[in-house]
Order: structure tokens, then sequence, then C-alpha cells
């Protein structure tokens, strides 16, 4: 029996005699213990400065270290058998044992299939029925979330490992052991990142302990040290630099744009780095994922360095068998043909990815002309190399000259900015967008144009001089240095990062920088639209149900209920409602509605006697997006003022709660016409937020982009002045709306208190910061100064939380709604302030109700 | 043909169309070619195709490969494995 097993956990014939434990001698066991101590303070960094804290990586910290540990101790033939067992601890552990055994069981039916010795076309066919089996899960058809969520890690395993599986045991390597192919799938870094790097089959099994483990260990330490250093640069790019693209006004703000947003490709470079650095560190010496992306030459010299896996897949998968079958047909458009195809199918293969990761089906334009544009333009670099290749004709220029050096950085630069520009239309939500935003090249002074030459030529300078200095080979001997030789530099770098954490500093700049590290950006909001691209939706998943991290907060709730959707759809302004009377609960938290769909318990409509009755119009922050109705802030102040009675002579003290997520103010006027009068309340107290201005315009625009009829002739004027349609591009209409956001905002706010004026009732104004916006005093000052005139009554929440540290107050790292701790603190903002005003409410309310004055 | 043939006949080719931008001395038998950068992809199908003609032989795609085309000694093995049947 112990044969038995043994014969399918271990790698016996596996041909590296010369492999021998680290604790053979005293030499090897310090290079050990000083690369646990490097790895262990990579961790730490990874931990505090919540690295992809997503992916959960930081969380498992301890098992990956303990894991390493014994790795290293563990026998060679035994290392495979560990590597796989600590997959399925952290599937254990992250969802249980049912869901870990059934995910087990179904990537071993997998690899089985594969194995079997029955003919090819049988295994295609087995792996097909267990793949639709998948689809099913994966859209939730009669099952519940939790194989949904299995599915999505099964197929981030097998997605892309199976088709170079199949076609290397086709072609006749069999694994040495089975051992080879489950740990080949079973990658325990791949359940912390569902998108993954493609690792090759042949080269995994090829260069599995084929140097000194201690080599091997400082390539995996680096990689990983590199990838954090990536990781830190792209949160430095977005917490500096990173623009939204409604901030794109002239050819300055849209080269920063396009460089930076392209620039963000870091934080994929840095979580590969990552992965292959681990895999580095438990014996898979594999190769390098990038190589200087940013450095490319050209189109194909681009395609060379920009993740490697990927290409060699596609190569080896594609490209070759699909020029072997041309090649009898074609001749001279044989190269231009089989890359066209390579292209078309590289576009298929970044839909097919999205849907096994996302779930989401997006077969979109913009990402077809994208991906045959990209094709086109490396066929055309491909089919001139080619040429020069076959004419054998010399180089113009001598290498390694200052010519050679000024062309080449030009070269960079230029290829820089058509990527940028390439790169822009892929991430733009349309192409009438992306026209918008290129014709702002036209706007531009002359400072800016010397300033644009200046930075060109300074660049220009700098590249020469690097490369001139690179022409030393002293210099290139200190940069290529292999990394076991460059031990205490990398462990010179660690500690620095280690010590940085320990760091508190006083200054301002260097506060903000070291939260810019930590990726405790306030500002995040602005910048969604800026980040958001192919890749985020890889890394974050556009669906929460199918694409998250094991670091996720929601995942254990995820598995609990089903989300349920508590809004109901309209075709008018409100665009959506809250469902009538429904009790859902929704990522573990409770959503309940009254009988008039407010997110609120159930009130009459005829207010009881010694009642005073406020009714709150607000957004999601408000209606309490992301925790249970006990924990709304809403909710909260309500209870206390009734269990003080502080509110005088009344008995009782009601807030209706009005707020519906994604109302802004053209959706509460609509409601405070239609609905809210018939309460007959008190008071109204409107919930202004941080960039109330910008926020009226986005919703100006996507109300024009819906074709929703915008009711007001005031607002109709405006729209018809501007001519604004629904084929312009959104951030256009935003731009046009800009000289109008202050009468916007004015006619809102005087329309808000004219209804309240007519209902006999205390006009409020709040405002309250959200956790994803800077406060930004002139903007406070001016709408609020709108408010006064128009006699509301002010509340000022423009300061309620008593952390720097949003991230403890979110309801997650992506959702940056106030978390139950978040509601609590705005509640005992919003208490105080509606203490310190009680009495010119009460006041005001009673006047009003005295005929005497609004 | 003999290995050595095989070697020089492929030396010359590499050193003709690819070693331009570096030193002909550099380049050894067992010098890294695809995974050292100095044949990429594009120009792969364009050794496969001068090994073709000049060994008179025919590659599979799956054969297109690091491990038959990494240096010109890996080259030079296949070839004559090739020609060998």
């Amino acid at each position: 029996m112990f044969q038995f097993i043994t014969k399918y956990i271990t790698i016996n014939d596996i041909s590296k005699s010369d492999y021998k434990p680290f604790y053979y001698s005293k030499k090897s066991i310090l290079q050990f213990l000083l690369s646990f101590a490097q790895l262990a303070g990579l961790f730490y960094t990874i931990k505090y400065f919540d690295i992809e804290k997503r992916s959960g990586i930081g969380d498992f910290y301890l098992i990956i270290l303990i894991a390493f540990l014994l790795n290293s101790i563990l026998h060679l033939k035994y290392k495979l058998f560990l590597f796989t067992i600590v997959s399925i601890v952290i599937l254990i552990k992250a969802f249980g044992i049912v869901i870990a055994f059934s995910f087990v069981m179904i990537g071993l039916t997998i690899i089985f299939c594969s194995l079997l010795k029955i003919n090819f076309r049988w295994k295609i066919f087995f792996i097909l029925i267990i793949t639709t089996f998948l689809i099913a899960l994966k859209s939730q058809i009669y099952v519940s979330l939790n194989w949904t969520i299995m599915a999505t890690f099964i197929s981030s395993m097998f997605m892309f490992r199976i088709i170079l599986f199949l076609y290397e045991v086709k072609h006749g390597l069999q694994p040495k052991s089975i051992i080879q192919s489950i740990a080949y799938f079973f990658m325990f870094p791949n359940l912390f990142f569902l998108f993954f790097p493609i690792v090759d089959y042949k080269v995994f099994i090829k260069t599995y302990y084929d140097k000194h483990e201690h080599e091997m260990w400082q390539k995996g330490i680096r990689w990983m040290l590199r990838g954090i250093i990536h990781i830190f640069t792209y949160r430095i790019l977005c917490a500096y630099f990173l623009i939204s693209p409604s901030e794109i006004k002239d050819v300055t703000s849209l080269l920063i744009y396009l460089v930076v947003n392209y620039a963000l490709i870091l934080r994929i470079s840095g979580v590969f780095h990552l992965v292959i650095g681990l895999l580095c560190m438990f014996g898979m010496n594999l190769p390098q994922t990038f190589n200087n992306y940013f450095l490319a030459t050209s189109f194909v010299d681009l395609w060379r360095r920009i993740n490697i896996y990927w290409r060699e897949f596609i190569l080896k998968i594609f490209f070759y068998p699909i020029m072997f079958r041309l090649k009898k047909y074609l001749t001279k458009k044989l190269l231009p043909v089989t890359m066209m195809i390579t292209f078309f199918i590289t576009w298929f293969l970044h839909c097919y990815q999205l849907f096994w990761i996302t779930g989401v089906i997006s077969i979109k334009w913009i990402d077809l002309i994208f991906w045959l544009t990209v094709g086109i333009c490396i066929t055309a670099n491909a089919v001139t190399i080619q040429n020069k290749l076959i004419k054998n004709k010399p180089s113009k220029i001598k290498p390694h000259t200052i010519p050679f050096y000024f062309i080449t950085i030009l070269k960079i630069q230029g290829m820089l900015l058509v990527m940028s520009i390439l790169w822009m239309f892929w991430n733009s939500q349309s192409i009438t967008d992306w026209f918008y935003f290129i014709s702002l090249s036209s706007v531009f002074s002359a400072y800016q144009l010397v300033l644009i030459l200046a930075t060109f030529i300074s660049i220009t300078l700098i590249g020469v001089l690097i490369q001139v200095l690179l022409r030393n080979n002293k210099v290139k001997g200190i940069i290529t240095k292999a990394p076991e030789k460059t031990f205490w530099l990398t462990s010179s770098s660690i500690i620095l990062l280690s010590l940085f954490t320990l760091y508190n500093p006083n200054n301002k700049q260097t506060k903000k920088f070291k939260a810019a590290l930590s990726n405790v950006s306030p500002n995040k909001n602005e910048k969604i639209v800026a980040e958001k691209n192919y890749y985020s939706g890889l890394m974050e998943g556009y669906d929460e149900k199918q694409g998250f991290g094991l670091g996720d907060k929601r995942l254990k709730k995820l598995f609990l209920k089903k989300q349920k959707n508590f809004y109901e759809y309209s075709d008018d302004l409100l665009i959506k409602k809250i469902k009538k009377n429904i009790s859902y609960t929704d990522y573990g938290y409770l959503f309940t509605s009254n009988q008039y769909g407010m997110r609120d318990k159930q009130y009459s409509l005829v207010k009881p006697k010694n009642t005073f009755r406020i009714a709150l119009l607000g957004g999601s922050y408000e209606m309490g997006s992301g925790v249970s109705d006990k924990n709304v802030f809403e909710a909260i102040v309500e209870d206390k003022i009734n269990k003080n009675k502080i509110f005088n002579n009344y008995e009782n003290f009601e807030i209706l709660n009005f707020a519906v997520g994604g109302y802004y103010l053209i959706q509460h006027l609509k409601l405070s016409k239609e609905e809210i009068y018939k309460f007959k309340p008190d008071a109204l107290i409107y919930f202004a937020h941080s960039n109330e201005k910008e926020y009226l315009g986005k919703n100006f625009a996507m109300i024009i982009k819906n074709h929703k009829d915008l009711e007001s002739p005031f607002l109709k004027s405006i729209s018809s002045k501007l001519k604004l349609n629904s084929f312009m591009s959104e951030f256009e209409i935003i731009e046009k709306l800009i000289p109008y956001s202050d009468s916007l905002v004015f006619w809102s706010y005087k329309k808000i208190a004219e209804d309240c004026k007519k209902n006999n009732c205390v006009p409020i104004w709040a405002y309250l910061l959200t956790l994803c916006d800077k406060f930004d005093q002139e903007e406070f000052n001016s709408i609020k100064g709108y408010a006064e005139k128009l006699g509301f009554i002010t509340l000022d929440l423009s300061d309620p939380y008593k952390t720097d540290k949003y991230i403890d107050i979110q309801v997650s790292d992506l959702d940056s709604h106030p978390n139950a701790k978040g509601q609590s603190q705005i509640a005992d903002c919003f208490y105080n302030q509606l203490m310190f005003k009680k009495d010119s409410i009460l006041l005001r309310s009673a006047l009003i109700k005295n005929g005497k004055t609004n | 043909m003999n290995i050595e043939e095989i070697k020089n006949s492929i030396r010359t080719y590499i050193q003709e169309h690819f070693c331009k931008d570096m030193d002909v001395s550099e380049l050894k038998d067992d010098t890294p070619l695809l995974s050292g950068g100095i044949i990429d992809s594009i120009s792969t199908m364009q050794v496969v195709a001068f090994l073709e003609k000049t060994f008179g032989f025919e590659f599979e795609a799956y054969e297109v490969d690091r491990d038959n085309l990494d240096s010109i000694s890996i080259m030079a093995d296949f070839v004559q494995k090739k020609i060998n049947g």
C-alpha cells in the first residue's frame, strides 16, 4: 500500500542526481537561513503595505513560510507532493473542506482524462464535457454561489495550462510521475492571483531544480522584491500622477494621462514577478515574464518583451502550427496571414480569459479593433524585418555609436507614445470618448509646447548618456550580475523597506508618501475610471460574485447567501427605485425596505400626533450601502434622539430615509416633487457630498446618454443650448456642462427650498465628506453659500471620520462606502450637528406653523 | 555530412544574418540563441526555412522549440537526428 502511494506522490526517476538538501554543509545552512530571513522580510513588507491585499497572499504568509521551510528540508522526490498539499491546505482554509474536496476532485478528473491512454479526440471530448459543467457552474444555473466561486478558481488553474498540457502529452512528453502533473495545475500562488502567468508545462518540468537551491532562492527573492517595487511604483503613479479622464483639458494633461495610464501595467508585471519569484523559492526555476517593456524600440520588440509567457503560449499553440499548415498553400503572404490569424485568436483568448475569471462575456468592437491594430503594426514590423533578413542588407547606422543611441532613444519614446495612445483606445469607454480626448491634443499654449519640447530633449539626452555608460563593460557587469552575487544589495533593500514601516513621519509630504505606498489614497473614486481597464477587471473582477481574491473581506460572507437585487428599474429620471417590502440578506448584511420603498422601518403615511418628522434625501451613503439596517447612520441617530427624548416637546422623532444609491440632485428634485410631501414632514434634510458639482455633471451626462427625458424646462434648455446628445462622449458632455455647474446646483437647491416653502417644511442642507473624495474647501464654501442664501439651515459633516486609514472604515478595499464603524462615526457627527442646530430647526418649524415665516 | 560540417554551415548562416550588432567571436557553439535574444520568434521561421532547405528535411510545428534550436550545437544535433531518420 505504502509503495503504491509512494509511486504516485514521488518523482524518483528525476535526473537531478547531484541534488543535496541544504543541511549537508554549514555554508548551505547559512544560505538557507539568510534566504528564509529575506523571504520573511518580504512577506512582512507585503503584509504591512497591503500589497495586493485582495489576493489574500499577506493573510497566508505563515503557511507559505512554513511550506518553504518544509520544502527545503524534504528530499527532492517529495517536494512536489508538499507543493500540492500547500494548495490543498490553502483551499481548505479559504473555502472549507467540502468545496476544497470538490475542487480537488474536479481538477483530478481533468488531469486523469488528459492522461488516459485513449484517442486524443476522446480526451478532448471528455474535457469538453467537464468544461460544459464548469460553464454551467459559472453561469449560476441551478447552483449556489459557492460553486460558481469554486468554478472561477478551477478555471483560472486550467483554462490555459490544460491546453499546454494536452499539447505536450500529444507530442510525447509524458509526466514522470502523476504528481508532476498535479503540481503543475495546483500551483498555490494561483489561488491568490486568478490572473496568472501561463506557465509552460515543458518549461515547468525542465526547470524544476535545474540549478543549485541557493541560486534559485536568490533569483526568487530578487524577483519578488522587483515585483513589490513595481507595485509601489504603480501606487505612487496612482497617488501622484494619475488623473481622471475628466481632468484632460489640453495637450499636457493628455500626455500625462496617456503615459501614466500605460504605465499602470506595472501592477501586472509586479504581480507576475511576485508569482514567478515565489515559484522559484519552491524550485521552479522559471524564466522572466516581462523584460523592460517600456524600453521597446519597435512593435516586434515590444511583443518580445511584454508578457513573455503569453507570447510563448501563442507561438507554440497557434502561430507555428498555423504557419506550418499554411505554408503548403502560401509562400509570399505566409507571415502576414499567419500573424493576423494569430492576433485574431489573441483577441478571442482575451475574451475567453475574461469569461473564466470574471464571468463576463464581453465581445466588444473596441477590443477587436485594438488587437487587430496591434496585429497589423507587429505584422508590418515583422515583414520589414523578414525582408531585411532575406536581402541580408547591412544596417545603415553602425551599432554602439552616438547616432545609433540617438535613434534608439527616439524609437523608445515613439513606441511609448504610440502604445500609450493605443492603450488609451483599448481602455476607453467608447470610441467617441477616445476621439474626443485625442482631439484635445490641439489645445496648447506656447509655454506647454516649450515644456514638452524641453522634456523630450532631456529624456533623449539622458537616454543617450545611459547607453554610453552601459557601453562600459564594468557598468554593464554590475547591472547584469546574477542574483546570488547581489545578495547584500537585495538584503539591504529588504531591510530598508522593513525599517521604513517602523518610521513614523511627522512631515506631511513623507506621510503622504507612506500612505501612497500603503494604497491609502483618499481620492480613489475620481481615479477609478482612469484605473479601470481590461487587466484591472481581471485582477479585481467586474462582478464581485465571480472575480475576487482570497483576501476579500466578503469571501466568507459570499458563501452565506446568494446576492439579490433590491432595486427595480424605472423608465423615468429616477432610473431605479428600491423594491417595496423586501428583506434580503446581501453579502451577509440585512437590507429591509418598507411599504413605500424606503430603506427604513414602517411608517404611517399620516404623521402621528406629537411627532417631529424629517424627510432625508441622499445617495448610497445615506441609504447605507454595504451595511445592515441597524448600522445605517440615519437609523442610529433616529433611535438615539428618541431614546434621549431631546427634541423638546415632541414625544416621537422620525427620520424618513428617502435615500437611494445613485441618486443625485436631479433625482432628488423629482422625488421631493412627487413623493415626499404626502408624508407631511416638518423638515427636509438634503445631503450634499464632496464633489457635488462634478457628480451632478456626471449624473446629467448619464441621463443624456440613456435617452431619458429631462422633464424640467431649465434642464432641457441647458441641454439644447449645449446641443447635448447621446452620441457624444460622456466626458464631452461633462466638460460642456462645467460652466453651468454652479447655476445647476443653485437652481436645484432653489427648487428644493421652494418646494419646502410650499409644503411648510424647514429646509436643511447637510454636507458629508465621502471616503473616496478629497475635501474641497472652495467648493464647500460655494455650495454652502448657496444653501444659506436660499434659507437652508446648514449642517457641517465635512470631518466626520476619526481615522486617516480609510480602509478600516470602508466596506472593502474596492468598495469605499463606509462600513458599520464608518456609519457609526458619521452618526456621531450627524447627531452632534443636529443637536447644535436643534433650536434653530424647532424655532423655524414653529414660525412656519404659525404662518410667520419660512 | 558530419556534425562539424553541419555546425559550420549553421554558424555561417547565423553570423551573416543575426550577428550584425555583435562581435562574431562571441558566438560560440553553445551560445543561447533563442533564450539569449539573438533569434526571435519571427526570425526563427527563417532559420527553420534555412535548415529545411540546406539539409533537406521537414520540420513539424512542435519541433520549433528551444529544445531543438537554442544553440548551434543543439541545432546540429537535431539536424543530424532528422537526417539520419
